[in-house]
């Protein structure tokens, strides 16, 4: 995909979650009314009162699901608006883990995102980093088992960045990665272009016997 | 039994013909399945057994035919010898009894001597003896001393003085061993009568059955009226035993009956009776020799009836699986074509990312659906509901909000997939028979005139597969749509110039104005009132842009429209 | 009629329970493969409502056992947008039918009597059985 395209992409994505985030406010205020409505006749006798309030407050319960979706949905289009930008590593990672949690729930697998203590600001193209993180995580979900974890912990490398991404037990988040490979997965071969524009290598590793990958930033500010 | 069997027959004939009616259950495949295998293997298989049993029947006859006739012509070759044998004997006494006078055959010396010649010459005689009218040995020639005997009372004698002549059964005489006798009764012309005797050789008898050439397991013997042996038997008695069956029914041609005999074995039984004397000629061969053949032939023909048949049931298996296994992909083809499948095969592309996100949509918005369904289904089930028509307006618009969001989320999932452009080189007819497998049901059903003009030396081209086979199946549906049934549309691929191709697209519907026309490649722009996006053709145009290609439309109202795709042979996206 | 309705989002099935309820259906609720598994030993239940994608023992799988099993139950998956190919494969699974989601109650209760009429056609006359 070349710049133009993504960044497409990410003004029709924009769009389109205004679109679903004015149905929702649609919906909300239907069921508002509604709520409304029984409130007023609280003490006449109502049938389904009761009933319906339940309805009405699942209903604004889902409303709120799908803002907060949209919302993020519209944080990932906007990330697609320049093919350069400043951003904080840790919030990236945050939306990629976002993106992905349902392929890592229908794999029964947990997958987080654990902060670097200080903030890591770097120069990079998001949305091809989240694009790559996201393949590296499908990378890891096809060899993980249920009740795995999946952790990407991002930290500070002379000269740039790294993110760990690695299947782990709870206990071992901290536990850090040792001996990476040079060569890339085979999977991950279709890639290397995007790799080569973000100016980074993804590198096989293991900890305590678990699959892992290394993402290498060798950019910074 | 036969009434629930037809019952049940009736029941296949009457599901099979129903068949596109079954619904659009799965278990359909499976009865049309049960139902070709019955119907094919009952009609193969019925014929068959038929055939085999009929041939049963026939080579059980023949063989026996061919065992049958060997034992008659046998038996009547060895009768005629015998009745020779004893013919000749009787003549020869006859001659003598005549040719010389009573005092010739009186001289004992004379009488030696016509002996001695009779033996040398004859072979087979014993004795020779002169009796008189009275039964007294007057003279006689022979091993034994007999001279002087009277035969008065013996049965044979009296016989002879009544008949004139006579061949005895087998007995035992004076002398202590088996031997038949002749004789023959002379009257001169002076009223003078005697009686000439002679005893033959049993051995002869004998030799006759020998030479019948039997194998060991067959029995032949000569038996008297009474059933007693005349010749010794092999299995079943001595000479002047009684023969321990019962008598078959006389018959003086050769015969052969099958019965078992005293042990209990199966045999068949040859005999032919004697005019002259009262014999019956025996033959006794044992069955399991006979039918060996039989028995070989037997289990040849059914070993060929069940390789048959379980060739027949292997191969109708095999057939029928694969035709309703097409039968199966080719519905499941034309379902999925109807539901835009969606299929992201990169490990990760926007694609994926895209339906993960919305499928997080969907989920809460399957939610609300069920939630505004249920107080619907309440407000509806109670009688007085308050402010009815503003609690079910209001739910209504939360299942119409559903369906929109519901709408967005599959467009932005449209352009996630095609933003992930996969290049590959194709033939761009293959393509288009492809998508027309998926209408082919439809055209058929409807009586649509298809005509194909596809250049068969169309150049391959660079492209993108799923997204060309989305624009063809747009305008094939659109084309669908706009003609009644039994119109045509046609499919035109040629070689355009040296770095396109391209295919139109006819039909010969109603056409549209110009207005129409204008705007058709515009989203949200629809002249259908109920159904349809608008999306269609805007996405279709959309497509062709990105992969390089043009997209034209010609109409004639009431004439059809055309509409024409330029494709780049090399890849051009963007 | 008695139906299961197998779905990871209990919310949703459970709002869809009610629903059927009100149409006179009898209904059960499992959230995951598992558990619908134990409710169709247990609960006997002629239509199984089933989730293609779910975590853990996914649609496709729990079709399978219940087909193995049980093969004259009846079950119409639900899928997604990105699932119909998963729909199609447990149509040649022996799956009686799918719907897409979000779902239209009227087609569902079709499909329902239609999959509980060959249930009954399954129970009744065990010498037709197809092969």
């Amino acid at each position: 995909m070349t710049d133009q395209e993504i960044a497409f992409m990410g003004k029709m994505t924009a769009g389109m979650t205004h679109e679903i985030k004015n149905v929702l406010a649609t919906i909300k205020e239907s069921s508002g009314l509604m709520q409304d409505f029984l409130k007023l006749r609280q003490d006449a006798s109502f049938p389904y009162g009761e009933k319906f309030a339940q309805i009405l407050a699942g209903i604004q319960g889902q409303v709120a699901r799908g803002v907060e979706i949209s919302t993020r949905l519209n944080r990932f289009a906007h990330s697609m608006d320049e093919p350069v930008i400043t951003l904080d590593l840790n919030e990236i990672i945050d939306q990629v883990v976002f993106l992905n949690q349902r392929q890592a729930r229908l794999k029964q697998t947990e997958l987080r995102g654990i902060p670097s203590g200080e903030g890591l600001r770097i120069e990079t193209d998001p949305f091809r980093l989240q694009l790559v993180l996201a393949a590296a995580i499908y990378y890891l979900l096809d060899r993980s088992s249920p009740k795995d974890l999946i952790i990407l912990r991002p930290r500070k490398t002379e000269p740039g960045a790294a993110v760990d991404i690695q299947i782990t037990a709870a206990a071992e988040t901290a536990k850090s990665i040792e001996a990476p490979r040079p060569d890339l997965p085979p999977e991950l071969v279709e890639f290397q272009n995007i790799l080569d524009q973000l100016q980074a290598q993804i590198r096989p590793a293991q900890v305590g016997g678990k699959e892992g990958l290394i993402l290498v930033l060798n950019k910074t500010r | 039994m036969p009434e629930v069997l037809r019952k049940y027959f009736k029941k296949l004939i009457e599901e099979f013909r129903q068949f596109p009616d079954y619904g659009e259950s799965p278990e359909r495949y499976k009865i049309l399945r049960r139902n070709i295998i019955i119907l094919m293997v009952v009609i193969t298989i019925v014929p068959l057994l038929l055939m085999a049993v009929i041939n049963y029947h026939q080579y059980q006859k023949a063989l026996q035919g061919e065992v049958v006739s060997p034992i008659r012509g046998l038996l009547n070759k060895t009768k005629h010898s015998f009745e020779l044998f004893l013919a000749e004997r009787l003549s020869a006494v006859s001659f003598i009894a005549s040719a010389y006078s009573f005092e010739d055959l009186a001289d004992q010396a004379k009488l030696s001597h016509i002996f001695q010649v009779m033996k040398d010459k004859f072979g087979g005689f014993v004795d020779l003896g002169l009796i008189n009218i009275d039964g007294l040995q007057v003279s006689y020639a022979g091993p034994y001393d007999l001279r002087g005997k009277n035969y008065r009372d013996q049965g044979w004698f009296q016989e002879v003085r009544v008949k004139g002549t006579h061949v005895s059964d087998v007995f035992l005489g004076y002398r202590k061993f088996p031997h038949i006798v002749i004789a023959v009764q002379n009257i001169t012309i002076s009223g003078k009568s005697w009686i000439l005797r002679a005893t033959i050789d049993t051995e002869k008898f004998n030799n006759l059955i020998a030479s019948m050439g039997l194998d060991p397991t067959t029995d032949a013997f000569i038996l008297n009226r009474e059933g007693i042996f005349q010749t010794p038997s092999k299995f079943y008695g001595r000479t002047l035993d009684k023969f321990p069956l019962p008598l078959p029914p006389v018959s003086y041609e050769p015969n052969v009956i099958s019965t078992l005999d005293n042990l209990g074995e199966e045999v068949l039984l040859g005999y032919t009776n004697f005019i002259n004397p009262s014999f019956i000629l025996v033959m006794i061969k044992p069955r399991s020799e006979v039918l060996k053949t039989w028995y070989t032939l037997k289990s040849e023909l059914f070993l060929i009836f069940a390789a048959s048949v379980i060739g027949i049931f292997f191969v109708v298996f095999r057939l029928t699986n694969l035709l309703v296994r097409r039968i199966e992909e080719s519905d499941q083809k034309r379902k999925m074509a109807y539901h835009e499948i969606e299929y992201t095969n990169k490990l990760a592309s926007l694609g994926r990312l895209a339906a993960g996100v919305a499928h997080e949509i969907n989920n809460p918005m399957a939610i609300i659906n069920e939630k505004a369904g249920l107080m619907m289904d309440l407000i509806q089930v109670a009688p007085d509901f308050p402010e009815k028509e503003k609690f079910l307006s209001l739910t209504a618009s939360i299942s119409k909000s559903v369906d929109r969001v519901r709408e967005i989320t599959h467009r932005l999932l449209g352009f996630a997939r095609r933003m992930d452009v996969n290049i590959e080189i194709m033939n761009l007819n293959e393509v288009i028979k492809e998508v027309l497998g998926f209408l082919e049901k439809e055209m058929m059903y409807r009586n649509i005139d298809l005509r194909l003009q596809l250049d068969e030396s169309l150049p391959k081209i660079a492209s993108d597969r799923g997204q060309l086979q989305q624009v063809f199946l747009n305008i094939l549906n659109n084309a669908l749509e706009a003609v009644s049934d039994g119109g045509t549309i046609s499919i035109t691929s040629f070689d355009r110039d040296m770095d396109n191709i391209g295919v139109s697209i006819q039909d010969n519907g109603p056409g549209m104005p110009e207005e129409v026309k204008e705007h058709i490649f515009e989203p949200f722009y629809t002249t259908k009132k109920i159904s349809g996006t608008g999306l269609g053709l805007s996405i279709t145009y959309g497509i062709i842009k990105k992969l390089g290609g043009e997209i034209e439309v010609h109409s004639t109202e009431g004439r059809g429209t055309t509409f024409t795709l330029i494709l780049p042979k090399k890849a051009k996206t963007a | 009629m008695k139906v299961l309705l197998v779905d990871d989002e209990a919310e949703f099935i459970n709002t869809l329970a009610e629903r059927l309820q009100l149409r006179g259906f009898q209904v059960l609720t499992s959230t995951d493969g598992e558990a619908a598994l134990q409710a169709v030993e247990e609960d006997g239940p002629q239509v199984v409502l089933l989730d293609v994608m779910m975590p853990g023992l996914g649609g496709l799988e729990v079709l399978q056992r219940i087909k193995g099993k049980h093969p004259s139950i009846q079950v119409i998956l639900l899928t997604g947008r990105g699932s119909t190919r998963e729909g199609i494969e447990g149509m040649r699974q022996g799956a009686f039918d799918f719907l897409m989601k979000p779902i239209k109650i009227e087609e569902l209760m079709e499909k329902m009597k239609a999959a509980y009429e060959v249930f009954q056609k399954g129970a009744t006359e065990p010498e037709v059985k197809p092969l």
